[in-house]
């Protein structure tokens, strides 16, 4: 195989490797874009979020702010107060509530208030810088704390500003305060978001001190977020902390903070899962149509290189023949020319005896070219398709009989015919026939010691007719038996003259008759071709 | 002839492995005067009847066939012109290729002759008989 042909199922497969690693890569972008694409989309559930928590809150403190506007009768029998705070108490189960704060910091009235703490002092942390801030502003948020005055529980405060009669002062505050538990309407709210169990995506309310107030996970309800520095994040933007992507959006009315968080791989997962297998699949079927190619482009190319072999058998087969045909013809044709020559150039010299038998020397050469142009002409014949073929019902009895007769020209030819039936009809070419049985004595007188007999025995064996010529030439190697019937094969040991055109022709012949030709005898053995043709039944005798 | 050689001196060994082609050759040469000492049909036998032959009897021409069973003619003349290097040897083939002629010229033989030429041998060897 040249390197030009090695080279094609080379590119080939490189040509399928390259279009597998470009779909791969159009896959990953693709893959790429589809994930930003859902980052997108989460982050924006985040942002809507957390837009949706500070618009209610925005509402609430503002409820909460006309609330301190009431010209409050801090007094504890005050009917009218505690039905306005009934109304803001949100939360009995978690004993949740809301209380009033004069400007001592006196509980001076309240709802789901704890055993003890009505007239008591208010000093959650905070709630002075709160008082501060309250001077201006209608509403603050307190921190978490670990528990407040209606409830044990880890809780966040709202104070509402109940301002005083003179601008810049302050009678009180109502505040509002919220137990950090898992049924509370912010838990709850959250808790909706969440995709389900066994998600590692957790949704989480955190104060302004990173503290959780609603988480969707199980635990952290009031303490800080401990893997993650949640108020040191960019808002509004992805971010991935290791193997985690969070996403964060502000509530700017109190200063609180929407944050999700998963781990990357999850999250992608939906999308990078199903682009992963259709991937898979893609290069898996252009590695099988590529294997698939590359094995018909090889084979083309055996195909193209036995193709290529057999026409240069072809064309050495032919050069063969030339130069095999225009060697042999050679001698006969100097045998013809010479002896007449010679008998022309020396003919008065020459007594009657001497020129008779030079004229038959070159008779006997001339019948020698004859039967050599006869055997080209024939495999021209053969290998062109033109080898015809004149059938007809014959008697081989009388064939092989005339092809002996006439075979025995020369003083040592002795044939011995042994005809073990009188007529044997077969259909068949009669002048084809003889030529191979010509042949097959030719053969044996030239591969025979002289003066030794060749055995030529017709004998019917079922529905075949049998031939068999034999002599004394010494066997066939074994391995040579099937050779010495192919083109240009001369004599048993490729030592005797001839085109070595006789027996391949014969082979084809027989065949064109439906019959068989072989050769028998190991090397040292006599040497036996055998020639079997189809034969008409015999004819049953009419009673 | 020249040089007081009758042809009748002129001996000559003729090897083929073709029997008419020796008889041919025997019938040109001693037509034309020559003799033929002896003939053989291949190359060991030719070999085997030209050591015997020297002496009492050595042919002064061996016309050597080139392709026979056995030793070819081009190994059979390398033989005799390595035991006897004046010997005079003639190719006489069917198949004179240049390679073949360049490869007689290398080993010494005198001549080569095409079987074609047959009736020239006589003309042929008076020549190189002149030249030797």
């Amino acid at each position: 195989m040249s390197l030009r042909e090695r080279l094609v199922p080379v590119i080939a497969a490189m040509a399928v490797f390259a279009v597998g690693l470009a779909v791969i890569l159009l896959l990953r972008g693709a893959t790429d874009d589809g994930i930003t694409a859902l980052e997108d989309a989460k982050q924006a559930q985040v942002s809507t979020t957390a837009r949706s928590f500070n618009a209610r809150v925005e509402s609430s403190l503002g409820s909460l702010g006309a609330l301190g506007a009431r010209p409050w009768e801090l007094t504890e029998d005050s009917e009218a107060d505690q039905s306005v705070l009934d109304t803001f108490a949100v939360d009995p189960d978690a004993r949740s509530g809301s209380f009033l704060v004069n400007a001592d910091d006196t509980i001076t009235a309240g709802v789901l208030l704890q055993p003890g703490r009505l007239g008591g002092q208010y000093d959650a942390p905070g709630w002075a810088e709160a008082k501060t801030e309250l001077l201006s502003q209608p509403a603050v948020v307190l921190p978490v704390t670990d528990g407040g005055v209606t409830t044990d529980l880890p809780s966040y405060a709202f104070a509402v500003a109940i301002p005083g009669a003179d601008p810049g002062t302050l009678r009180g505050a109502v505040i509002f305060e919220a137990a950090l538990t898992a049924d509370s309407a912010f838990s709850q709210e959250i808790e909706a978001l969440a995709a389900g169990d066994g998600s590692s995506g957790v949704w989480r309310f955190v104060d302004s001190n990173g503290v959780v107030l609603a988480t969707s996970a199980s635990s952290g309800l009031g303490e800080p977020v401990s893997d993650l520095d949640v108020m040191g994040l960019d808002a509004g933007r992805v971010v991935t902390d290791g193997d985690t992507l969070v996403f964060a959006a502000d509530a700017p009315i109190v200063g609180w903070r929407v944050v999700f968080t998963q781990e990357r791989d999850e999250f992608v997962e939906p999308l990078a899962g199903p682009l992963r297998v259709a991937g898979l699949v893609l290069v898996l079927l252009m590695l099988v149509v590529g294997l698939v190619l590359v094995a018909i482009l090889i084979r083309r190319l055996r195909q193209a290189q036995e193709e290529q072999r057999r026409l240069e058998e072809l064309a050495r087969s032919q050069e063969e023949f030339i130069s095999v045909v225009s060697h042999e013809l050679r001698t006969p044709v100097a045998g013809v020319l010479g002896f007449l020559q010679t008998t022309l150039d020396h003919w008065d010299a020459m007594g009657e005896d001497e020129r008779m038998t030079a004229v038959r020397r070159a008779f006997v050469n001339a019948r020698r070219l004859q039967a050599m142009t006869r055997d080209v002409l024939d495999t021209e014949s053969i290998e062109a398709g033109r080898f015809g073929y004149t059938m007809t019902d014959l008697d081989i009895v009388a064939e092989v009989t005339e092809a002996v007769e006439g075979f025995l020209g020369g003083a040592q030819d002795q044939v011995q015919l042994e005809l073990g039936v009188d007529h044997v009809n077969v259909h068949g070419d009669p002048d084809r026939l003889q030529q191979v049985f010509t042949n097959l004595l030719d053969n044996a007188r030239k591969n025979a010691p002289p003066d030794t007999t060749i055995r030529f025995a017709l004998d019917r064996a079922g529905d075949h007719v049998r031939v068999v010529v034999e002599d004394e030439g010494g066997g066939i190697d074994p391995d040579q038996m099937e050779r010495i019937f192919e083109k240009f094969v001369r004599g048993r040991d490729g030592s005797v003259t001839g085109t070595g055109l006789g027996l391949y022709i014969s082979r084809r012949i027989v065949e064109a008759h439906g019959g068989r030709i072989w050769a028998e005898g190991g090397a040292g053995e006599k040497t036996r071709f055998v020639v079997e043709l189809p034969c008409q039944p015999i004819p049953v005798p009419q009673a | 002839m020249s040089d007081g050689v009758s042809r009748a001196d002129v001996s000559v060994m003729v090897v083929d492995d073709e029997e008419a082609i020796r008889e041919l050759a025997r019938l040109v040469l001693e037509k034309a005067g020559l003799t033929v000492l002896d003939e053989a049909e291949d190359g060991v036998i030719a070999l085997e009847r030209y050591r015997a032959q020297n002496p009492p009897q050595r042919p002064l021409i061996v016309l050597l066939d080139n392709r026979m069973p056995g030793p070819s003619g081009l190994e059979v003349a390398a033989q005799m012109l390595s035991d006897f290097p004046t010997q005079i040897v003639v190719l006489f083939s069917a198949h004179l290729d240049a390679d073949i002629v360049a490869d007689a010229q290398r080993l010494g033989i005198a001549a080569c002759v095409p079987k074609l030429q047959v009736t020239k041998l006589p003309g042929i060897l008076d020549e190189l008989l002149k030249a030797s």
